[in-house]
């Protein structure tokens, strides 16, 4: 019987194996391009299915048992991407857009991996920052540094925060009380409440840095909506769940366009996509309507601008789930947990490397991750972990890893 | 004002009243009396202003206090007055004390949020509860839930919230009998849950118990579900009951329509056919709970609002241990092969349970899960029922509770949430638990180790919260007056550790780093595959006790005092990196200078925003709380962010203009209510 020392012991020297190699942003050198922006984390809190979105397959590519709901030609070959049939509404949208499937995310609970997805890391405690609160420390202008949007949760906190907790997709909650009650305050108050706070930050300085940004940053956001257009949403679905999806997207591009944040943290569903009983029905449900609309707010992206350019090619989107779901459905036609989920990342830097869209890592015949080249992304010995994302992430942000704690390799393959 | 029926006093407690004023605070404590900073003062001038300095420092621990025992602000007389006692007799702090945890705010506006962190004000939850429509027709009001129908084919019901009188139902909507679907899965739940609530086979049910009339008392079912788990904590709280009991008394403080809940729940499982008449007192009372089989009802673990907060056995289970144990659940270096060899497809609610709670890593948390689950037969998953179930010989059997893996067996008993929560409440790690929150509200993440020792021997002693309170409250009076600098920024890292012998591979550890590895972590590290006690150790190595370190995962046990844990870290750091620029960032980053100060619960912080413009607490406030993060999470992640900024600025802005300022002195009544002196737990000055 293992013991819990052994365990860790186990974990340790794994660990210790896999770290031993050179260190990463050593490896990689420094950045080749300068560093994105915005940048918008999208959760699909729950668990989004590989074989019905990332990593489509056919019956012989998969081990008798793994679940495989469809056929050959549901399957959507688009650009240089193929799709599975709930991301079929990306398929005019691969420009800029890459699939990173089988990436190893070391969990198989809601907790760890909502916490893992804050930091992009594994391993992690709750009172580490947040990748976004890490991030924001290069933004340039911009007011406030990071902001939490849609059904956010307990475990999706962390310093620097402004958001909600709780509230689900369309409720009032779910933008954010402290983000409307501010949008419908008179700019003369607005101006009040931003120089109190200035005058108290000052006062804080030097006893507190974080605090006294805390404060600055809130005065800035508050001077900046005095003078910037009220957020309106439009009606891009008639569909009530794409249309909720729609407004939290809405709000991101307003909210990128007028420089008012560096990063979001949008949850597009408190546990949505966590499908233990009818996976493919509720797979469907949750995927399809956002899918739609992440085809529009690609092209939006690409197509408003600020004094900084076009929002597109300053915004790096990392989309994805804590955890993925079991290859195999369980006897409520569910899939329940599994410790490896895709990501899709979409960027202006990603536009030589895929014009027509580009798909890295792999998977086996019972969907399990195989081991990747770091420089290819294709067939090698590298196995693709959160860490290595969370750490290439700091890497193009112009941040080195290993000082603020992650120690994964830099995916050269991304660029 | 209480809405419970009064407690007496702790006789204890009313003794000591009178008496505290007499005894001094620090020998209360056992602790040495604080570093006498005015030794050096001789002028009368310096002397003024050191007392005014010191008076100053007593009205804000006054004022600090209160928030912490009662939420809110004391007036402006007692803080006066008490502000110059205390600054001249630091003992009069215990009779304040005492003074303030005697009020009913104690248990009423504190208590709720500081056992049960996140669900003091916790989203509502589904309860399988149709939402009727309804329209005027002759003779009354036509309900149905999917299309109005032919008045003179309705149904004459006696609803569940006027059983004396009749309302016109729609025959399709109304299906007496259909209660369980021939597929086995009760209406309120189904297949088609959480998309379509309502499916074909399913109607009112008898007495319409499925249905609320509209959509505000639909509102209005889940706020006094919700409710019942505050009412149960401030009841216990305020009668001076064992912390325990709000885990394990077969009784609850709720109102009639919470009672209905567990009525309707009798109605649904076909042990009554028609719902009882409920006659509640109008403010809700503290009672027993209808038990289908001895031992079902258990504290607020049986409560509805707590029973359907997850959608599934192993999730609630995972649920109540967050709540008993403080238990952080992790589940980590967890890699596909393994999950795939288990060679089981229905891991999470059903075959395979007692495999998986054998398995190694796995056990480590499924031994306590899957174990646990069994005590609550019938609280099934929410696509099965929306209400307890008694499953044949519910309450008959006999089993297992593990602690930390399948070879860690705590006890046994009978199978019943009962007898489940009475194992709970009877480990070491519920002790702690509840100790922590105490500590957390208290002292947010900057406790010592002697004051979590302290208020957990408070527990150990008596079980309960209102001494517990005690403990923790003058620990923290005494750190203030004091003044430990408590907002204490990261520091800087010692050079020396990081001269020789660094390299790419290797780590040379220093002679302070050397110290505080042999005095923290050798004892258990120094085995050859995990051995700190080299003079140079592998980076990589060391880069994980960092991380460890920086963020509370090492050492095990009492842990560090934060001093101590700030100069590992910075020893740490000064080991790892050599140069300059990246020094000050990993030593920003782990020695905590992303962190802003820490905070009051939200809550307090509105009212003392209320306080200094001049208005009095106001519960109902028009700036909801609810949403905030901070209002949920537990007191050491609580701190100054962005969010917390605009919520104190909102507040200001909105209580200053309440007060009926405007123009200048507008803005002078926001600078006073935004100050961060009384939103921010520790001593600014």
């Amino acid at each position: 019987m293992w013991t819990r020392r052994d365990v860790i012991k186990l974990g340790l020297g794994a660990w210790l194996l896999h770290r031993v190699s050179p260190r990463p942003s050593l490896a990689a050198g420094r950045p080749s391009r300068p560093p994105p922006r915005y940048f918008l984390q999208l959760v699909l809190h729950g668990g989004l299915d590989a074989v019905l979105s990332t990593d489509p397959k056919t019956r012989d590519e998969l081990a008798p048992g793994v679940d495989l709901p469809y056929g050959r030609k549901d399957i959507v070959e688009a650009g240089a991407l193929r799709l599975g049939p709930h991301l079929r509404p990306l398929a005019q949208a691969t420009s800029r857009l890459v699939i990173v499937n089988g990436v190893l995310v070391g969990t198989a609970n809601h907790t760890t991996g909502s916490r893992q997805i804050m930091r992009m890391k594994t391993g992690v405690d709750r009172r580490m920052p947040s990748l976004l609160h890490l991030l924001s420390s290069t933004r340039q202008g911009q007011a406030l540094g990071w902001i939490s949007m849609g059904a956010a949760r307990q475990e999706f906190a962390s310093s620097g925060w402004f958001g909600a907790a709780g509230g689900k997709l369309g409720s009032e909650a779910a933008i954010g009380s402290l983000w409307d009650e501010l949008a419908s305050t008179e700019p003369a108050d607005l101006e009040r409440m931003a120089h109190a706070l200035r005058s108290n930050a000052r006062a804080l300085a030097g006893r507190n840095r974080s605090t006294a940004e805390s404060m600055t940053e809130t005065a800035a956001l508050m001077e900046r909506l005095q003078h910037i257009p009220p957020f309106r949403e439009e009606r891009w679905s008639d569909d009530p769940v794409a249309q909720g999806h729609a407004a939290h997207l809405q709000r991101v591009l307003w909210s990128f366009q007028h420089d008012l944040v560096y990063g979001i943290h949008l949850n597009a569903g408190g546990l949505l996509w966590d499908t233990h009983e009818y996976n493919l029905r509720r797979q469907t449900a949750a995927t399809l309507p956002l899918a739609a609309m992440l085809a529009r707010f690609f092209s939006e992206l690409e197509g408003r601008r600020n004094q900084h350019g076009t929002l597109g090619d300053h915004t790096l989107v990392v989309i994805g789930s804590e955890l993925g779901r079991f290859p195999r459905l369980n006897g409520a036609e569910g899939k329940d947990h599994f410790p490896q989920a895709p990501y899709l990342l979409w960027s202006g830097r990603f536009a030589e490397l895929a014009p027509k869209g580009a798909a890295f890592g792999r998977t086996g015949r019972q969907m399990e991750a195989a081991r990747i080249s770091l420089k290819s992304g294709k067939e090698g010995t590298h196995e693709l972990s959160l860490d290595d994302l969370g750490t290439t992430i700091l890497h193009w942000a112009g941040l080195e890893p290993t000082a603020h704690g992650y120690y994964g390799r830099v995916l050269e393959f991304l660029g | 004002m209480s809405r419970f029926p009064a407690p007496s006093l702790p006789a204890a407690l009313a003794q000591r009243l009178p008496a505290a004023l007499a005894l001094t605070l620090l020998a209360a404590l056992g602790c040495a009396r604080p570093p006498a900073k005015t030794a050096a003062v001789t002028t009368p001038t310096a002397r003024v202003a050191a007392g005014e300095q010191a008076a100053a420092r007593a009205a804000e621990l006054v004022d600090h206090l209160a928030l912490l025992a009662t939420g809110a602000l004391p007036s402006a007389e007692t803080r006066g007055s008490l502000a110059t006692a205390i600054a001249e007799r630091p003992a009069l702090v215990e009779g304040y004390v005492d003074e303030l945890l005697a009020r009913p705010d104690l248990a009423r506006a504190v208590a709720p949020s500081v056992v049960l962190p996140s669900l003091a004000t916790g989203k509502h939850v589904q309860y399988g509860q149709y939402t009727l429509k309804s329209q005027a027709v002759d003779g009354g009001t036509l309900y149905y839930l999917r299309a109005p129908c032919d008045p003179a084919k309705a149904a004459r019901v006696h609803p569940w919230w006027a059983l004396k009188e009749t309302v016109l139902v729609c025959p399709e909507d109304y299906r007496p009998k259909n209660l369980r679907h021939p597929d086995g899965w009760y209406c309120g739940a189904g297949p088609e849950w959480p998309f379509a609530r309502l499916p074909e086979y399913c109607g009112c049910g008898p007495n319409l118990v499925l249905c609320a009339r509209d959509a505000a008392q639909q509102h209005a079912l889940k706020e006094s579900a919700r409710n019942e788990v505050n009412d149960t904590v401030s009841y216990l709280v305020e009668h001076d009951r064992p912390l325990s009991d709000i885990f394990a008394d077969p009784g609850s403080f709720r109102d009639e329509l919470a009672e209905f809940l567990y009525q309707r729940a009798r109605v649904v499982r076909g042990e009554l056919t028609a719902l009882p008449e409920i006659s509640w007192p109008a403010g809700g009372q503290y009672a027993p709970r209808h038990e289908a089989f001895p031992g079902q009802q258990a504290g607020v673990l049986t409560t509805p609002h707590l029973v359907w907060s997850n959608d599934a056995a192993r999730m609630r289970l995972s649920a109540y241990y967050r709540m008993l144990f403080c238990e952080h659940q992790d589940s980590v270096n967890v890699h596909p092969d393994q999950v795939l060899g288990l060679g089981v497809t229905n891991v999470r609610d059903g075959e395979g349970w007692q495999q998986l709670a054998a398995m190694p890593i796995c056990t480590n948390c499924h031994a306590r899960l899957d174990y646990g689950m069994q005590f609550f037969p019938g609280y099934v998953a929410t696509r099965e029922a929306n209400n307890v179930l008694t499953p044949p010989g519910a309450g008959q059997g006999h089993g297992k509770y593990y602690g930390d893996d399948i070879r860690d067996l705590r006890g046994e008993g009978p199978l019943t949430p009962h007898a489940f929560a009475e194992l709970s409440v009877g480990q070491r790690e519920f002790a702690t638990c509840m100790a922590e929150r105490v500590v957390d509200h208290v002292f947010n993440d900057r406790a010592y180790t002697a004051d979590k020792q302290a208020v957990l021997a408070s527990y150990r002693e008596t079980g309960r919260f209102r001494a517990m309170m005690r403990v923790a409250l003058l620990r923290y009076a005494q750190r203030w007056m004091i003044g430990s600098g408590s907002t204490a920024s990261p520091g800087s890292a010692p050079k020396e550790a990081s001269a020789a012998g660094a390299s790419m591979d290797q780590v040379s550890i220093g002679s302070t780093l050397r110290r505080l590895m042999d005095e923290r972590c050798v004892e258990c590290h120094d085995e050859k595959d995990l051995d700190l006690r080299s003079s140079t150790l592998p980076r990589p190595l060391v880069h994980k006790a960092l991380d460890q370190v920086a963020f509370g995962g090492m050492p095990k046990g009492s842990g560090l005092d934060p001093p101590e844990r700030r100069a590992m870290v910075a020893a740490l750091v000064g080991a790892l990196w050599p140069e300059n620029a990246a020094r000050a960032t990993a030593l920003r980053y782990f020695g905590g200078g992303l962190h802003a100060l820490p905070i009051h619960d939200p809550r307090s912080i509105l009212n003392a925003v209320r306080g200094q413009a001049g208005l009095v607490p106001d519960p109902q406030g028009s700036l909801r709380v609810d949403p905030l993060y901070e209002t949920q999470a537990p007191g050491d992640e609580r701190e100054y962010g962005p969010g917390i900024a605009t919520f104190v600025a909102l507040s200001a802005l909105r209580s200053c203009k309440e007060a009926g300022h405007t123009g200048v002195a507008l803005d002078r009544c926001i600078a006073r209510a935004t100050a961060p002196n009384l939103v921010i737990n520790a001593p600014l000055r």
